[in-house]
């Protein structure tokens, strides 16, 4: 019975043409949508280029200078910008951090036209100064981005429900499934196959569109194979999903414009509601502390620091007789004030910004716990880690830079203390930034969705053999 | 299931079909959306704290949605009276949807970024930097353009030290300063409206696939949400800027001698320092702002009734 169902349900397919509208529509959405990936994947990667091409080039001037400077020759520039300041070369060299993308990248934006992709952290100002948000017109956030992420997971089960939603009915209604009926197969045994073969073709629609996007737009899917296999299996794994609440509205629900409307129901709470609600109600819960409270706090703290930036300092060579000793010509400038309150401006604020950070966490959390109500809101999750692009990502980025910010400073501490000279033979050392990726890639929620469909399924099957009595035929 | 055959045997024109099912789907949406927007208008009227409530805008969003719907209503009927089957219908107009209201907006979204782009949040600095360091810097008595700057005022005043002057000239410098910087930001802020201002293009353009865009346009402006009121805000406070900048440094250049860097000024000047005032726009002047939007909406009405009307003869 399965190879008849098999060979004539491909022939139904072809015949009524779906298979090849599905091939374009599913070509064009997934096409455009890597397309329009990629294009920002390349801006992100022109954009941080071009800085540190900047970097270099600022970096061969100020050689130059140190050189002639070295050389006692008379330089033109403006005095405190002179490179053989330790303090200009932390603050007008700065060097680039740099978030570079992940080789998939482009298949969920993610946060990644709310946060920018490099900063320049310098040897003055904060760590919470440095501003991470990226400059985008308000509409554009509001819209978001048509990636592969929101094909996934917003239209895929739409054209599945197109798919399948009259698997059932379309035979009541059209009088055949009493003819079928007296063939020596179960109603549910029945469905089961035609959504299955459905299933197994669009699937195998999804993985060749999918591979000829890829190779179109010029990235190889098997040299990333595991993050590309998880991408094509948390795929899988959430039409399967959709595929088992076809089956059970299939065979609960009655005619085909009630099929309809139950399975569109159920994408409005799976795909709209359910993220907007619990998104909604994790902003009331943990409220974002307000960041004009904290720069006021920031403005009054530096306020009464620069007052007692004498004292500060004092306390700050007590604590680092290391510097004090060194120096022999005990000269003290503006600079050695200024960092030396820096210091103490950081801790003392660390509560107002760990507020923050808590929050967040508190934020993420909230979502975290109550993920598994909506599927949709899982695979976002996952997609957003293969692509590098998730709020995770983007704080362990942010701590990244903080702590390369305090390397940086920290480098420059022993020349400003010890009042050395920055020269020439000083350039190699100076300490650059590498991105790491925070996150391991987790596949562990793919068999979890692919359980979550069987279970599904299996429930369709209990429970329309317990109400079987009352017959599927008389139904509608 | 062939009653329409059935209505028709009966001696009902098209006409009458048409309208009856047209206020059979509208009539409910409009007393639905009445009551709603009633019930919210006298909810708003009546909160103490709510700020500006308007029962003009309120009812002007009323239209716009009206408006919408009215669309919708004509592509369902359309929809419907051209399918044989109510599935296929629903799932046409589901499609339907799903271009207008998610893909589109999207689509826009990014064909609008890719062609008119912001910079990044470090060029925009960056040049800003760059536009800076060409003029004046009002704490930097040193650059070439204070020294320039100096040579000129003196010659107009016609004495050969700063100190002769009648005011402070570090107040005077500074506030060149400040001017010069005030234009820079006006540039390169305006370069922004500009870039977004060819954006609003892109999206006009994929209204025609899509009566969404202008109908949520049109609500964000009516409810002072949208980017235009942020702009106008914003405007509003960078000018207070600059006056409150003026007033201090004026007030710095006439009350102190050039080197007195140790003045300050007593209690009864800051009574003078300009105050903030914004007023939203009016909605007079959101809608003539919005006059392209509206006509969008108007078209989408105008067209779908009319491909209804002409389609009614062929059922």
């Amino acid at each position: 019975m399965l190879s008849y169902n098999f060979k004539y349900e491909l022939k139904l397919l072809l015949r009524s043409r779906w298979i090849q509208l599905l091939s374009i529509i599913l070509l064009l959405l997934f096409g455009f949508a890597a397309l329009n990936g990629t294009k920002k994947v390349e801006k992100r990667n022109m954009d941080i280029v071009a800085a540190k091409d900047e970097v270099k080039e600022d970096d061969g001037m100020m050689l130059k200078l140190l050189d002639s400077v070295e050389r006692g020759l008379e330089v033109s520039a403006s005095p405190w910008t002179i490179p053989t300041s330790p303090m200009a070369v932390g603050n007008y060299h700065p060097r680039v951090a740099a978030m570079e993308p992940q080789p998939m990248a482009f298949i969920a934006t993610g946060q990644a036209d709310l946060f920018t992709h490099y900063v320049k952290p310098k040897v003055s100002g904060d760590d919470f100064a440095l501003n991470f948000t990226e400059m985008t017109s308000p509409v554009q956030l509001l819209f978001g981005s048509f990636d592969l992420a929101f094909v996934i997971i917003y239209l895929l089960p739409l054209l599945i429900i197109a798919f399948s939603y009259n698997v059932l009915s379309s035979e009541k209604e059209s009088g055949s499934l009493r003819l079928l009926a007296a063939q020596p197969i179960g109603i549910q045994n029945w469905v089961l196959q035609k959504l299955g073969l459905r299933f197994f073709w669009l699937s195998v629609l999804v993985a060749v569109v999918l591979i000829v996007v890829f190779l179109a737009l010029g990235i190889n899917p098997f040299a990333q194979s595991v993050t590309f296999f998880g991408l094509l299996g948390l795929t899988l794994a959430y039409m399967l999903f959709w595929f088992a609440l076809a089956f059970l509205v299939n065979l609960w629900v009655g005619s085909s414009a009630k099929n309809a409307v139950a399975l569109l129901g159920l994408w409005v709470v799976f795909v709209l509601l359910v993220p907007s609600v619990l998104n909604q109600l994790g902003n009331t819960l943990y409220p974002m502390p307000s960041r004009t409270l904290m720069i006021n706090e920031m403005r009054g703290l530096k306020a009464e620091v620069t007052k007692k930036a004498d004292e500060i300092l004092d306390n700050y060579l007590r604590d680092h007789p290391e510097y004090a000793i060194n120096d022999t010509t005990q000269t003290r400038g503006f600079y050695h004030r200024y960092m030396a309150s820096q210091k103490l401006i950081k801790e003392e604020l660390a509560p107002v910004v760990n507020a923050y950070e808590e929050q967040l966490q508190k934020q993420q959390n909230w979502i975290g716990r109550f993920k598994w109500i909506s599927p949709a809101i899982i695979v976002q999750e996952s997609l957003n880690h293969m692509a590098g692009t998730s709020t995770k990502d983007y704080e362990s980025y942010r701590k990244q830079v903080a702590a390369f910010a305090h390397t940086w400073r920290e480098h420059f501490m022993p020349f400003l203390y010890n009042n050395r000279e920055f020269s020439q033979k000083d350039y190699p050392d100076l300490p650059s930034f590498n991105y790491e990726k925070g996150t391991q890639l987790q596949l562990g929620t793919i068999p979890l969705l692919f359980l979550i469909a069987v279970g599904l399924f299996g429930l369709g099957f209990l429970i329309s053999k317990s109400v079987k009595g009352q017959g599927i035929l008389n139904q509608g | 299931m062939g009653t329409l055959t059935l209505l028709k045997s009966q001696g009902l024109s098209h006409w009458k079909w048409l309208l009856g099912k047209w206020f059979a789907l509208f009539l409910p949406i409009f007393v639905v959306t009445a009551a709603l927007f009633l019930l919210a208008g006298l909810l708003l009227n009546n909160l103490d704290d709510f700020g500006v409530f308007n029962w003009g805008s309120l009812f002007t969003m009323f239209l716009v949605y009206i408006g919408y719907y009215m669309i919708f209503i004509n592509i369902v009927l359309l929809i419907s009276s051209r399918t044989k089957k109510s599935g296929i219908s629903l799932v046409v107009s589901l499609s339907v949807w799903i271009i207008a209201c998610l893909a589109a907006p999207k689509a826009a979204s990014n064909i609008a970024e890719s062609k008119h782009p912001y910079p990044t949040r470090q060029e925009f600095a960056a040049n800003v930097l760059n536009d800076k360091k060409e003029g004046l810097d009002g704490h930097n008595p040193w650059s070439k353009e204070a020294k320039l700057l100096e040579q000129e005022v003196l010659k107009e005043y016609g004495v050969d030290s700063l100190h002769q002057l009648p005011f402070n000239f570090d107040g005077y410098r500074m506030q060149k300063g400040e001017e010069h910087e005030a234009q820079v930001y006006f540039k390169h802020y305006n370069y922004l409206k500009d870039q977004y201002s060819k954006q609003s293009k892109v999206y006009r353009g994929l209204a025609a696939i899509s009566p969404y865009l202008p109908a949520r346009f049109l609500s964000m402006a009516v409810a002072h949400t949208d980017y235009a009121t942020h702009w106008d805000f914003a405007d509003a406070a960078e000018s207070y800027r600059i006056a409150t900048q003026e007033f201090l440094n004026n007030n710095f250049a006439e009350n102190s001698a050039f080197g007195e860097w140790s003045y300050q000024a007593d209690a009864d000047t800051w009574k003078d320092l300009p105050v903030f005032e914004y007023d939203p726009p009016e909605l007079k002047s959101i809608l003539s702002r919005n006059s392209s939007n509206m006509g969008i909406l108007g078209i989408w009405l105008l067209a779908s009734f009319g491909l209804l009307l002409f389609n009614v003869k062929t059922i």
